[in-house]
């Protein structure tokens, strides 16, 4: 079967500057996505370049995108408008992303569902809603719907806010931080929310996230992502049990566990985009660096089945 | 809320007591007196024992705090006095313009309201496009010009070239439209910009992004997400220019030679004419009072997180 999502050689950026860099994956029906890195990894301008909505200024410099086998790029706005929300959701990182402070939820939801079906009855939209509140847990449907969302707590409007992106039930959504803004315990019920949803849904996902143990918890596969490319991808076992990059491997020593002491950090920061022109992205924070990692250019490498690493230096490990 | 309501029906008291008591103040300091103006009309001096005769009937000699508390007494008994000139009651000579400043205030502001919306959010929407740097020249130039000269513009069109307009009008309402175009070019003019403004600042808001993330369409953005938020300023705006069209617009009104309130009242300073002065000054104060109440009672309506004025 083909894969849902396609992107071939993504470049995207913001005015002029490089972020995303030949970036290759497929992600298939009912596959979860994760994708991990630092701050200031194209992480975010990943998924917005796959969105690519007026107002998130993205540009694609080069490569194609396909959804459903369709190359996004070609279509009309209209087609494009038709897709988002009914095939392709997003869950930003804020409720306030998602919603309109001074408009009552209940309407929202109402006119997601008219600009893609049509006329829709209040009371048909609070069935649709009513399901998908009742697969998360969330009761009181008629309260939520006539509230505003300022007069809910943050963690409610977020769990409202994935609701809404799944009320169309949507093949794929794009999660950037989703639960990033919310304390601990909420983010672990919004988790296990949105994997039941996925489960009874059938959805996609990309879940962005700087939190290992949301990807863990929630990904099929997870990319790792620096300097604006992906430097390894593979399944979650691998990708976590058995790391090949070394800045896999750096990432995952720099999160804390309970009774292991200090977790081990990286020196230093990401590159400056504008500052990237050959050779490893890394090189320069790299314990295993070479002289010729700066100006060789890495090509991935398919180390086991699905796992790819993006790295020069064969032997350490090979 | 009706609480609330009442609460600043009854602060209306002390601001129109402290209002009313600083332009009687001010008069009393001002230069020249009504006696000395009424008894020069007839193109002569009056003698220093002609002036003080008058002022001793008019009551101009006692201490103005006295003359004050005598118009106040008066006024909360539902009287605001007579006229030096001519002795029409103050009431008479208000009610007598202001059908004049209503009509204009209305057509204006409607005029208004219709241009600058639509062309606010059309600019926002075309931003940078040349249709938004047309538009936007065109404000800066309805900014920059005086009103007067878009009055005498306007007449020498449309009344002297076209004649679709009788050049004076004075008593028919087809001789408010134009002193109303000419008020609606100046105000539309900064209003437009304002919605552009606010149109764009609230474009930005990232709820924005979110409602076409959900494939929202434009149209129901605009209408009904972004409108709904920039209603707040275009009522804000409405208010302060509602509250000024409703104390008369002077110069306007002079060169149409229309009989509203702006030329009522500078009549009255002319002729230091207190009474008139100093009813027009309680029905400008109850005026502005009324309107912002009104604005701040909307304000509710169109921002939830308001909920109390």
């Amino acid at each position: 079967m083909a894969p849902l999502l396609q992107v071939e050689n993504l470049s995207a950026g913001y005015g002029g500057v490089k972020i995303v860099r030949d970036v290759v994956f497929n992600l298939h029906e009912n596959e979860v996505l994760g994708i991990v890195g630092e701050s200031g990894c194209g992480k975010s301008t990943m998924v917005k370049a796959i969105a690519r909505l007026k107002g998130m200024n993205t540009e694609i410099l080069s490569g194609n995108i396909r959804f459903k086998g369709q190359d996004l790029s070609t279509l009309s706005k209209e087609k494009r408008r038709k897709i988002m929300g009914e095939d392709m959701a997003i869950i930003f990182q804020n409720p306030e992303a998602s919603l309109n402070p001074s408009r009552k939820i209940g309407h929202q939801f109402l006119e997601t569902m008219q600009n893609h079906r049509g006329a829709v009855r209040w009371s048909e939209m609070r069935d649709n809603a009513a399901e998908i509140f009742n697969k998360i847990g969330l009761d009181e449907v008629d309260r939520i719907l006539d509230a505003y969302p300022f007069q809910l707590s943050g963690g409610m409007a977020q769990r409202v806010a994935v609701a809404l992106a799944m009320l169309l039930k949507p093949k794929l959504i794009l999660a950037d931080e989703p639960t990033s803004a919310l304390d601990t315990t909420v983010q672990k019920q919004v988790v296990e929310e949105m994997l039941a949803l996925k489960k009874s849904l059938n959805t996609a996902m990309i879940v962005i996230s700087h939190n290992m143990g949301v990807v863990g918890k929630m990904a099929d596969t997870i990319a790792v992502m620096y300097g604006g490319r992906i430097v390894e991808i593979g399944c979650k076992e691998q990708i976590l049990n058995a790391p090949a990059h070394p800045y896999t491997k750096a990432l995952l020593s720099a999160v804390p566990k309970l009774g292991a002491g200090l977790p081990v950090g990286l020196k230093g920061r990401p590159p400056h985009f504008s500052c990237i022109k050959e050779g490893c992205g890394f090189y320069d924070r790299c314990i295993y660096c070479t002289e010729k990692c700066a100006s060789y250019n890495n090509v991935a490498c398919e180390i086991r089945k699905d796992h790819w690493v993006l790295c020069g230096r064969k032997e350490i490990y090979a | 809320m009706y609480k609330s309501i009442a609460k600043r029906l009854l602060q209306f008291i002390p601001v129109l007591l402290g209002i009313t008591f600083m332009t009687f103040a001010l008069m009393a300091i001002a230069p020249g007196d009504a006696a000395t103006v009424r008894l020069s009309a007839g193109g002569t001096t009056p003698t220093p024992e002609m002036v003080a005769a008058l002022q001793a009937e008019m009551g101009l000699d006692r201490p103005f705090t006295l003359q004050y508390f005598s118009w106040l007494v008066n006024f909360l008994s539902g009287d605001l006095g007579n006229s030096y000139f001519g002795n029409t009651p103050v009431m008479d000579k208000i009610f007598q313009a202001l059908p004049f400043t209503l009509m204009m205030a209305a057509l204006s502001m409607v005029l208004t309201l219709a241009v600058s919306i639509p062309l606010g959010i059309y600019t926002a929407v075309r931003r940078d496009k040349w249709d938004d740097f047309l538009i936007r020249g065109l404000t800066f130039v309805g900014n920059a010009v005086p009103n007067f000269t878009i009055a005498i513009l306007l007449i020498y069109f449309f009344a002297l070239k076209l004649r679709w307009f009788p050049v004076l009008a004075t008593r028919d309402p087809i001789g408010a439209i134009l002193p109303a175009v000419t008020l609606a070019i100046v105000m539309s003019s900064r209003y437009i910009r304002q919605v552009r403004a606010a149109v764009l600042d609230e474009l930005a808001k990232d709820y924005v992004v979110g409602a076409r993330a959900r494939g929202i369409k434009e149209k129901t953005i605009l209408y009904k997400h972004v409108l709904k938020n920039v209603m707040v300023t275009i009522i804000t705006l409405t208010a302060i220019s509602i509250g000024s069209l409703l104390a008369g617009t002077v110069v306007v009104e002079s060169i149409f030679n229309w009989p509203g309130l702006g030329s009522m009242v500078m009549e009255a300073i002319g002729r230091r004419d207190y009474p008139v002065i100093q009813g027009f000054v309680v029905w400008v104060a109850i005026a502005y009072m009324m309107v912002n109440l009104i604005a701040d009672i909307s304000y509710t309506w169109f921002n939830p997180k308001i909920r109390d004025i």
